[in-house]
């Protein structure tokens, strides 16, 4: 994957640590525990970003949180976060209402190679919360679909309950230009669709490794099975595209968190190639 | 710039007048430790020293240091905090310059961090060169942290009688124009200097037992050996080392909340990769849970990823850090023991 880490700030500041401010416009909550934020930049301005960076956002008087941007650089300032509550800021974000103004710094990272996707299939890979940030470059996608070859989605979740982006994804399967698969762990015997781990969608799935950008965002565990899945594909490494999760304090390389050996995520990542990370024991793949 | 000689007695005076009219700080015996303190005369400056207990970098990332200040009560407004006390630092040894020109890499040249620039252009740096050990546990001449050109405003060497003075910077030049009476170094004050130079070599004998260009690609090597098992059984996890290494900064941000509810702080603080939870996230997973791997992440930063990645010694050699631990681990052992027995592993196991 070619390109340096993209710009660290929209504008450069006397500090790094000095958010934007922005306004939620517009709160959806998709499942129990999970909520989208439509949120605005106070100066108008668009965040500028690319599928697959982060955002730090702050809740003042609470803290900062890396959160993945969910929403496509082709659909105007606006953007959006998918937050699932855990603690203190995802936590007290939920309290926050309509208007509310929070902190932004951002965007940070590499995003997908979007570039490189070009004339390609891309094949993507979800896994729970990984849907968040692959929306955003699923959506991009879609909006320039005749710049791709075949898009194919497969996305895994806990169970029925923990779908994200329901309405989206009833529009995607009503597309004929994108294949998308869905699986669950577990399922009510209501459940009409496919149970078991991502992988099984792998099976009545024609790949031509030659032309297959594989693009994966999931728990760790689900590197570990996909990785071999597509490895015995025959894609080469440097073709295996994905997006990891790490403790992040700063964004911007500073804080040392987010290491992996001497990588850091939040600037080198988040996204990576298989390549880049196969011989680095702490990466966990 | 050309050298300057300066008679001890007159930088003694030099030093009471200054410490009288500005913010001075400088090595203070604080029973068996000596700390950086700020003084009022040069009478308090400590004569021999060991290592300060904390490095003067730590003055520029302080154990809490406040990067914002808000309000949020009629909408949100916040503003940096930027800390600009002059302050001239009195006594800088060689390693801590030499971990002061690697933070200055990484925080100014790299990353533009404006906290951590306020405080490095308002203070004026005044090292000492070392002309021999400090004790056993100092190895700067194994890093090449001995010989210094960087990072210092002014550099004294004791010569006897006087103070060599080399000028680093015009904020050095300008200081010295506060000392009554001292002269240009002439061709006979730089033969003492190199003669003291080429004579504390015989006093600083090579601890590392690699070449120093080899140890990123030991530590690389050494990805599997038996040795992090056994510094892992051994090691506290206290984080007494990262406290006190001069060239550690990795920090934690908070925010904290005033009393009123509707204004409040964000600052960060010291952290170290050597607590469990320093590498966890939200699911719970810690991605550095095992110690052997805490400890080896440790090592290779001081050894490999550091240099890797800004070009520059990620350990200066000060052996702060073998000095205050408490199970005595020690970074040159360490190097020396994976050079000694490169203990291969069939099957890489880690420890819970
Ligand atoms: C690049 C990146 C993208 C992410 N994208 C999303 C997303 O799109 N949606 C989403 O819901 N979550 C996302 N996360 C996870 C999210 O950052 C954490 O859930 C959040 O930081 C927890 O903050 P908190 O204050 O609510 O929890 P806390 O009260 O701080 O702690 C709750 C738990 O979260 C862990 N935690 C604390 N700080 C962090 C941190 N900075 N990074 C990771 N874990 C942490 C703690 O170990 C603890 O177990 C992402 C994380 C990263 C690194
Ligand atoms: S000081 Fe010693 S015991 Fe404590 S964390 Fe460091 S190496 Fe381990
Ligand atoms: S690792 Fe130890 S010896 Fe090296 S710079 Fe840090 S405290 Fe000093
Ligand atoms: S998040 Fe701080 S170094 Fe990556």
């Amino acid at each position: 994957m070619s390109g340096a880490p993209t710009l660290m700030h929209r504008r450069l500041k006397p500090s790094p640590f000095l958010p934007d401010l922005a306004e939620i416009v517009r709160k959806d909550h998709l499942t129990s525990t999970e909520t989208l934020y439509q949120l605005r930049l106070a100066d108008g301005s668009e965040l500028g970003h690319t599928p697959g960076q982060f955002v730090e956002l702050s809740v003042f008087g609470v803290g900062e949180a890396p959160l993945s941007i969910s929403s496509s650089p082709t659909r105007g300032e606006a953007f959006e976060v998918c937050i699932r509550r855990v603690g203190d800021v995802t936590g007290s974000l939920e309290r926050l209402g309509l208007g509310a103004q929070i902190g932004v710094r951002g965007p940070f990272g590499r995003g997908f190679p979007l570039d490189e996707m070009r004339g390609q299939d891309v094949l993507i890979i979800a896994g729970g919360l990984g849907i968040v940030p692959l929306r955003s470059l699923i959506v991009n996608l879609l909006d320039e679909r005749g710049d791709f070859g075949d898009i194919t989605v497969l996305y895994g979740t806990k169970d029925p309950s923990f779908l994200l982006f329901k309405d989206e994804i009833t529009r995607w399967e009503a597309r004929d230009d994108v294949d998308l698969r869905i699986t669950v762990d577990l399922a009510e015997p209501s459940w009409k669709g496919s149970v078991g781990p991502v992988t099984t969608l792998f099976r009545r799935l024609t790949i031509d490794p030659k032309r297959t950008v594989p693009v994966m965002v999931g728990p760790p565990v689900m590197f570990k099975h996909v990785v071999k899945q597509v490895l015995a594909c025959g894609i080469p490494e440097d073709r295996i595209i994905l997006s990891l999760e790490r403790r992040m304090k700063c964004g911007i390389g500073e804080c040392g968190h987010c290491q992996i050996n001497g990588v850091y995520v939040c600037q080198d990542g988040p996204v990576f190639t298989y390549a880049e990370l196969k011989r680095l024991e702490e990466a966990m793949l | 710039m050309i050298d300057r000689v300066i008679q001890k007695a007159h930088l003694t005076e030099f030093l009471d007048h200054l410490a009288g009219e500005r913010v001075v700080a400088a090595p203070v015996a604080d029973g068996p430790l000596t700390r950086f303190r700020r003084i009022h005369s040069a009478a308090e400056i400590a004569a021999h020293y060991l290592p300060t207990a904390l490095p003067p970098s730590k003055y520029l990332l302080p154990t809490k240091e406040v990067l914002l200040r808000y309000r949020y009560d009629h909408g949100v407004s916040a503003e940096a905090q930027f800390d600009t006390q002059e302050m001239i630092a009195f006594g800088v040894r060689p390693c801590d310059l030499h971990a002061l020109a690697l933070l200055d890499a990484i925080f100014i040249d790299d990353k533009h961090d404006g906290h951590y620039m306020a405080r490095r252009q308002h203070v004026v740096l005044v090292g000492i060169e070392c002309l021999s050990p400090c004790d056993d546990h100092c190895f700067c001449e194994s890093m090449e942290t001995l010989e210094v050109h960087t990072a210092y405003d002014l550099l004294l060497t004791d010569l006897g009688e006087a103070y060599y003075v080399r000028i680093g910077s015009a904020a050095g030049k300008e200081l010295l124009k506060g000392v009554d009476s001292m002269r240009e170094a002439v061709y006979e004050d730089r033969t003492r200097l190199r003669k003291a130079h080429e004579a504390r070599y015989a006093a600083f004998t090579p601890r590392l037992e690699t070449d120093l260009s080899q140890l990123p690609d030991l530590l690389a090597d050494s990805s599997d050996s038996l040795l992090w098992d056994v510094l892992g059984e051994k090691c506290l996890s206290c984080g007494a080392c990262t406290n006190v290494c001069p060239t550690c900064y990795c920090f934690d941000v908070k925010d904290e909340v005033d009393l009123g509810l509707s204004s409040g702080e964000r600052y960060r603080a010291w952290d170290s990769c050597q607590l469990e939870e320093f590498a966890m996230v939200g699911t719970g997973e810690s991605f550095r849970q095992p110690r052997n791997m805490r400890v080896k992440h440790r090592f290779n930063r001081k050894g490999r990823y550091i240099l890797e990645r800004y070009g520059m010694q990620g350990c200066v050699g000060c052996g702060r850090c073998a000095r205050n631990c408490l199970v005595g681990i020690d970074p040159v052992e360490v190097f020396n023991q994976l050079k000694g027995q490169p203990v291969e592993r069939q099957e890489r196991q880690v420890m819970r």
